[in-house]
């Protein structure tokens, strides 16, 4: 291994300390725990979603409805909800609705709307003229007045009836003729001494008399014939009466009560209708109450559910009684199409399904009517029908409860279509980006119902006011979660990692959630250390404590480098070989490590091959930046000259997939290296992308890339010559950790910032790179100069090759 | 007195095609409480196949059909049918008290069968068809001449009961009417208050009452309507209307058997007519109870 050369030009500086980590500037807030903090609650730093939600709140028109977007654990509901709960409580309680009977066509229950808080006075005033009607009823029915009418009614038709069989069987006695019943009828025959004349002794009889009797018995055949036929309109006539008294019966019991029902809701029209139909629906099935005797027969009704007086009684579908003033923010947690749209229920009687207008339950969008629905859009578009029925349900502007099991044939049971119920709702969809472009891009229906974007930011500027401001949400979420107060110096670390979440220092992050587990551990440690407030040292430990529980991966990459078994030299030079950086990020815990890099090359087309790419362990983002060395190399080197190169790059000892171009400026000192032959130092690591000027580009993940490669010379030893290379553009995103930290002050640890890879390579080689002189050429000695050279001679020989007649079959 | 004081051995039920349950619910009942044997009788119509067998014999059918020809082999097998039929119902009728109850078809004219079958300590049910056209056919009247005709008791059963519970009623004619002592036996199995209804001259708070009502705990009621009482029925109605009653006992003399079936008729409740007691008997009774 070659030792790195000590004459080499070097432009690039390490890093001033203050560029590697940001603190926290309270200096605006006066305040020695969060307790003396006024809490804030709500949005915090999302302008542009707040205006979206503040207008797609207040817009009335049908569509306006909001998609909220943005990261997980934004806690964009809390938010959003807060600012709901002040809007809601301003405006006035939307209706209760009810469903009745339909007594017409009882598959149809009807909804009947009531001003808020009513409902329950309509279902209680019809119990109530129902219970009073049960025990009212039959006492009427019961009474000596009725009896005695329904009497004098059966009476005189069995009076008819026994009169004109009477007058027969008298006409025939004095004839010696008896009226018989057979099984199927009458009959008439010729009697004696309280028998029928036997055959054999009618055959004795003259047959004069025999003629006479016969004669008589069709005579008399027709009178009884003529009373037979004239029993069924006696019945129906007796039938009539009686129903007629059954009615002004009924009508006199229900009237007074249906009057005293009807007086407390003379005020919705929908209502006293309905209660005229119960009358008239009373007066014509009184028999219902009033019969209740063992000859009761069993018919359609024993398979309904509950009693037969259940359908007067009213299904409170939704009712304000109760609650808090304003419009109601409902959120459904689980939209099931029942959960969402409402659902009718079936009981099982003696083995069917059966079901009424009772059975009907509210959906979410019942209980919002009015007010505001809350659904995260995964769990709709995760639940069977429940997406395509939102939609719908929007478009048609009103609730219909579907049976969805008749639609997939579970059940073939009669069911129900109660009324739809207008809606008037503002739906609010919370979801992450990526499902909401996604159903941008393929449901063209998004955006008919979801007009209003309101898009959470990740993160905002940080300035002393904007720390401020996350100092005082610190305070509300430990306020509301109970937690002890920080103290100062707590609250700017908390501030310090919401920068390192934001990965950028000049932003904070506002995944609030993140900060609120960060908050509560803290807590944890300072009860643990049994303090009141929660300390620096409180959050540095939680923090470290959950770095520790999700480190295990980490700690196992970084223990096989340790152990040789991946090779990774962190000191000396070596020609063609780099340490490149890359991240894993595995259940929401990202690590850098350092990856060998390394190029051979030779005389060729000119193609820049990636072995990645070539075994399918490369994206198409990491063949994009190999393909840009190409043009790099081009664009740089022997203008003149055909590009006579082949060059191998490769990931050493990588065997999953490499994805992203950040190591690409990593590849292209790794080729020129190879190109010019000098050595590269392995004391350094790179990152940074580049482009086909040269220029480093910024990469993500610095910070834990630098701190994957701090790691590991930590490990074997501090040689004070160690550092990184990362882009100049990525300083501002450096937030690097304490240890980092040190070891740059201490000078055993350097970062440096790179801007193009002139700057890198001359770090690198300690080489500097060489400017073209005016007669167009780098200077010999300089590594482009050697680079140059190299891909002239490179064309030479292929040139050569080519002139004796090889056939150029190379790669 | 004995259970047996009554007198009664046997209940004999005429089975029709449709009996109502409360009758045969009563007919179960009254045989449990007084312990008696259930004759379930059916009776084979011979009346009806002498007309089938006449050459003029014709049927008005009630449910359409009009005048159909009497077949003798159709009648023959419905009434076949008809008497399985009210085996049938009979079983089930009697499965409270399976050991006592027998069912038996004769075959006679109605007249002629009540007359085979039922004896003294027979108690026939006699029930009241609901429909006049029933009420009037000569077979009815036949079965009820021939029930009240028999030395057996008549319960005289209305086409629909109002009340299976309350007092028992004894309308009696004579304080030593025999209804007392029937309707004393009853009202005691019933666990029920027993009313008599004193339909004679000697009535009053001073008449005696049976030793047996004080031995059993019945609780006993007196209505006296006086001597017309008997021979005035608005007079006996009105004292009755103020009764709930269960079931009346009266003796067949004192009242014709036009009264019986009107009482039954208006008030809805069964009532058992008894014959009257020989004289014999009317002498033994101040020993025996």
């Amino acid at each position: 291994m070659d030792a790195i050369p000590e004459t080499a030009e070097i432009t690039v500086k390490p890093l001033a300390l203050d560029r590697l980590y940001r603190p926290a500037d309270l200096s605006r807030l006066a305040f020695a725990t969060t307790a003396d903090l006024e809490p804030i609650d709500g949005l915090v730093g999302q302008a542009r979603a707040a205006e979206a939600i503040d207008f797609g709140t207040r817009v009335e028109h049908p569509g306006f409805n909001l998609f909220v977007i943005g990261p997980q654990g934004a806690r964009m509901q809390d938010a959003v909800k807060a600012l709901l709960v002040a809007q809601a409580a301003t405006k006035p309680r939307p209706n209760d609705w009810v469903y009745v009977n339909n007594f017409t066509d009882p598959e149809r229950p009807i909804a009947i709307e009531l001003p808020p808080g009513r409902a329950r006075a309509f279902q209680q005033a019809m119990h109530e003229l129902i219970d009073d009607l049960q025990s009212a009823l039959p006492a009427v029915f019961q009474s000596e007045d009725y009896q005695t009418r329904r009497g004098a009614i059966d009476e005189a038709f069995q009076r008819k009836q026994a009169e004109a069989f009477a007058a027969l069987r008298e006409k025939a006695g004095t004839q010696d003729i008896g009226i018989l019943r057979t099984p199927l009828g009458f009959a008439l025959a010729p009697v004696k001494e309280g028998q029928v004349v036997p055959p054999d002794e009618f055959a004795t009889w003259p047959e004069a008399r025999r003629q006479a009797v016969q004669a008589a018995i069709a005579t008399l055949e027709k009178d009884l014939e003529h009373i037979v036929h004239q029993i069924p309109k006696w019945e129906k006539q007796r039938r009539d009466e009686v129903r007629e008294l059954n009615r002004e019966t009924a009508k006199f019991a229900v009237d007074q009560q249906i009057d005293e029902a009807k007086a407390d809701f003379t005020d919705i029209a929908r209502v006293t209708r309905h209660i005229e139909t119960v009358r008239a629906d009373l007066v014509e099935n009184v028999a219902m109450f009033v019969a209740k005797g063992e000859e009761g027969e069993e018919g359609v009704d024993e398979l309904r559910p509950g009693t037969p007086f259940d359908r007067y009684e009213v299904n409170i579908l939704v009712t304000q009684d109760g609650r808090e003033p304003g419009v109601p923010i409902i959120e459904e947690l689980h939209p099931t199409l029942g959960n969402l749209i409402g659902r009718i229920e079936y009981l099982s009687r003696r083995g069917v399904l059966t079901t009424n207008f009772r059975l009907v339950k509210a959906g979410a969008l019942h209980r919002a009517n009015g007010g505001y629905l809350l659904l995260d859009a995964r769990a709709v578009l995760m639940e069977p029908f429940s997406w395509t029925a939102l939609k719908r349900t929007l478009r048609r502007g009103e609730i219909a409860i579907e049976d969805i099991s008749r639609f997939i044939g579970l059940t073939s049971t009669a069911s129900l279509e109660p009324d739809p119920i207008p809606l008037k709702v503002k739906v609010v969809l919370f979801g992450d980006r990526l499902l909401y472009f996604l159903l941008a891009a393929y449901d063209p229906e998004l955006g008919e119902h979801f007009k209003v974007l309101a898009d959470f930011e990740n993160d905002l500027a940080r300035t002393p006011e904007t720390e401020a401001i996350l100092a005082r949400l610190v305070a509300g979420i430990a306020g509301r979660n109970g937690l002890r107060p920080f103290d100062r110096d707590a609250v700017a670390l908390v501030l310090e990692h919401a920068a390192r979440l934001a990965d950028h220092a000049g932003k904070l992050s506002l995944v609030v959630e993140q900060l609120r587990e960060v908050l509560i551990e803290a807590d944890f440690c300072a009860r643990d250390a049994a303090r009141e407030v929660v300390a620096r040292s409180d959050v540095e430990s939680a923090l470290a404590a959950r770095i520790r529980r999700a480190a295990r991966i980490r700690d196992r990459a970084q223990e096989v480098i340790l152990e040789k078994v991946a090779l990774i030299d962190t000191a000396g030079t070596h020609v063609g070989q780099v340490n490149g950086l890359s991240v894993t990020e595995l259940g929401g815990f990202a690590f850098g490590r350092p990856t060998r890099i390394t190029c051979r090359v030779r005389p060729g087309s000119g193609k820049v091959v990636d072995i990645e790419r070539e075994v399918e362990l490369g994206g198409p983002v990491h063949s994009k930046g190999v393909l840009i060395l190409s043009g790099f190399l081009a664009g740089h080197y022997a203008l003149d000259t055909p590009m006579s190169l082949f060059a191998s790059l490769v990931f050493e000892q990588s065997y999953a997939g490499v994805e992203g171009d950040s190591a690409s400026s990593a590849e292209l000192y790794a080729l020129l290296s190879a190109l010019a032959e000098a050595p590269l130092r392995q004391d350094l690591a790179v990152t940074g992308s580049v482009n086909q000027h040269g220029a480093i580009q910024a990469i993500g993940g610095v910070n834990e890339k630098i701190e994957g490669f701090f790691d590991i010379c930590r490990a074997r030893g501090l040689t004070g010559t160690q550092g990184v290379l990362i882009p100049e553009a990525n300083v501002q995103h450096l937030m690097l950790r304490a240890d980092v930290i040190a070891a740059c002050e201490a000078g055993s640890f350097a970062i440096y910032p790179v801007a193009t890879i002139d700057d890198g390579i001359a770090l690198l080689s300690g080489r500097a790179a060489g400017r073209r002189a005016t007669d167009g050429r780098y200077p010999p000695d300089s590594l482009n100069g050697q680079v140059e050279a190299r891909l002239r001679a490179f064309a030479s020989i292929r040139r050569d090759f080519a002139r004796q007649g090889g056939k150029d079959t190379g790669p | 007195m004995t259970m047996a004081a009554h007198g009664f051995k046997r209940i004999v039920l005429r089975l029709q095609p449709r009996v109502p349950d409360r009758t045969a619910r009563l007919a179960v009942e009254l045989a449990e409480l007084l312990d008696l044997d259930l004759l379930g009788l059916f009776l084979d119509d011979t009346s009806l196949r002498d007309l089938a067998s006449l050459p003029f014999a014709r049927e008005l059918r009630t449910l359409g059909g009009g005048w159909q020809p009497l077949d003798i082999e159709r009648l023959s097998r419905e009434l076949d049918t008809a008497a399985r039929s009210a085996e049938r119902l009979f079983a089930e009728m009697a499965q409270r008290i399976p050991a006592r109850c027998r069912f038996e078809v004769v075959r006679g004219s109605p007249r002629t069968a009540i007359e085979a079958t039922s004896r003294v300590g027979d108690i026939v049910v006699i029930l009241e068809p609901g429909s006049p056209s029933e009420r009037f056919t000569d077979q009815f009247s036949w079965l009820s001449d021939a029930a009240f005709r028999s030395a057996a008791a008549v319960l005289l059963v209305p086409p629909r009961i109002a009340r299976t519970i309350g007092p028992i009623v004894a309308v009696a004619a004579a304080p030593d009417d025999p209804c007392i002592d029937t309707a004393l036996v009853i009202a005691a199995a019933a666990k029920e208050e027993l009313v008599v209804i004193e339909a004679h001259a000697d009535a009053g708070p001073g008449a005696p009452l049976p030793a047996m009502a004080t031995e059993r705990g019945v609780r006993v009621r007196r209505v006296s309507l006086g001597p017309a009482g008997a021979a005035n029925t608005a007079l006996l109605a009105g004292a009755l209307e103020r009764i709930p009653v269960r079931l009346i006992v009266l003796t067949q003399g004192a009242f014709d058997r036009a009264v019986a079936t009107a009482i039954a008729s208006a008030q809805q409740v069964p009532v058992l007519v008894l014959e009257p007691r020989p004289p014999d008997a009317a002498s033994e009774r101040a020993a025996s109870l």
